[in-house]
């Protein structure tokens, strides 16, 4: 099987960013909400995740998203989006992610907002 | 040279196996790109294909494990339209209920996104099921709706 998102984690002292590069489905959605839910274990309270490289999701892969903003809201904490794709962007706004996180134009003010 | 021009359409049958869906996908973004739409409106076309694709892989329970993916081009290279066909037990397509947000957070069901996200970027979508089989047929004109969520 071949390993359909490659994913990358920046550590802050209360937040991460992720970057995402390739196809988020339900076998790589299910990696990522490993590699999330080891963070917010960790104390991680925010989640800045790099859109930029992603070519692909389906609505499985960001059913996953929701079980992990889902987690993050019980530490009352935030997500934000960067980058995406405008199909994924507006995939984000049909599925109503955009009510409980927030999309970003870069990396500086994704990160700049959980200040 | 022939008096009569080939139809343009294409057909694909690939199996129900996860990331198989990124070929029907795929094949449909080059096919959309030959027909000249702008890449958001081939982004579009490609997320619909993967979810239609999807759809039959995790609720056809078909027993060929096969999905028909078909690609029809208009005479007037303005209009392409897709059939995704599974051959399995089929549902009823009024039963379909419009997901949200609000569920998915509250009652834990996160499913049941993906017809919603077809008819939000193709212009046309109609569904016909029956007991042997569900073809979803979606259409994109060049000069179409941008999507409902703009």
């Amino acid at each position: 099987m071949i390993d359909t998102l490659n994913v990358t984690v920046e550590r802050a002292d209360e937040y991460a960013v992720i970057s995402l590069e390739g196809y988020l489905n339900q076998n790589s959605g299910e990696k990522l909400a490993q590699v999330c839910h080891q963070l917010i274990d960790e104390g991680i309270r925010h989640l800045a995740f790099d859109f930029e490289k992603v070519a692909m999701v389906n609505s499985i892969g960001i059913a996953i998203l929701i079980e992990i903003i889902e987690r993050l809201r019980e530490f009352n904490g935030k997500i934000h989006f960067y980058k995406p794709r405008d199909v994924i962007a507006r995939t984000f706004r049909i599925m109503g992610l955009t009510q409980f996180s927030t999309i970003f134009p870069d990396r500086e003010s994704a990160i700049e907002a959980f200040k | 040279m022939n008096l009569r021009e080939a139809k343009k359409e294409a057909e694909l049958v690939i199996p129900m196996i996860s990331n198989w869906e990124l070929v029907a996908a795929e094949t449909a973004a080059v096919v959309a790109a030959l027909v000249g739409f702008p890449q958001k409106q081939i982004d579009e076309i490609r997320l619909s294909v993967v979810e239609a694709c999807i759809n039959a892989f995790e609720h056809s329970a078909s027993d060929d494990n096969k999905v028909y993916v078909k690609y029809i081009v208009s005479e007037q290279m303005d209009r392409l339209c897709i059939l995704i066909t599974d051959h399995g037990k089929g549902f009823r397509p009024e039963t379909l209920r419009t997901p949200n947000i609000e569920d998915s957070i509250r009652c834990g069901r996160k499913r049941g996104w993906g017809i919603e996200l077809i008819r939000n970027f193709m212009d046309e979508v109609n569904i016909k099921s029956c007991g042997h089989g569900t073809t979803i047929m979606m259409t994109k004109s060049k000069v179409g709706k941008e999507g409902t969520d703009a």
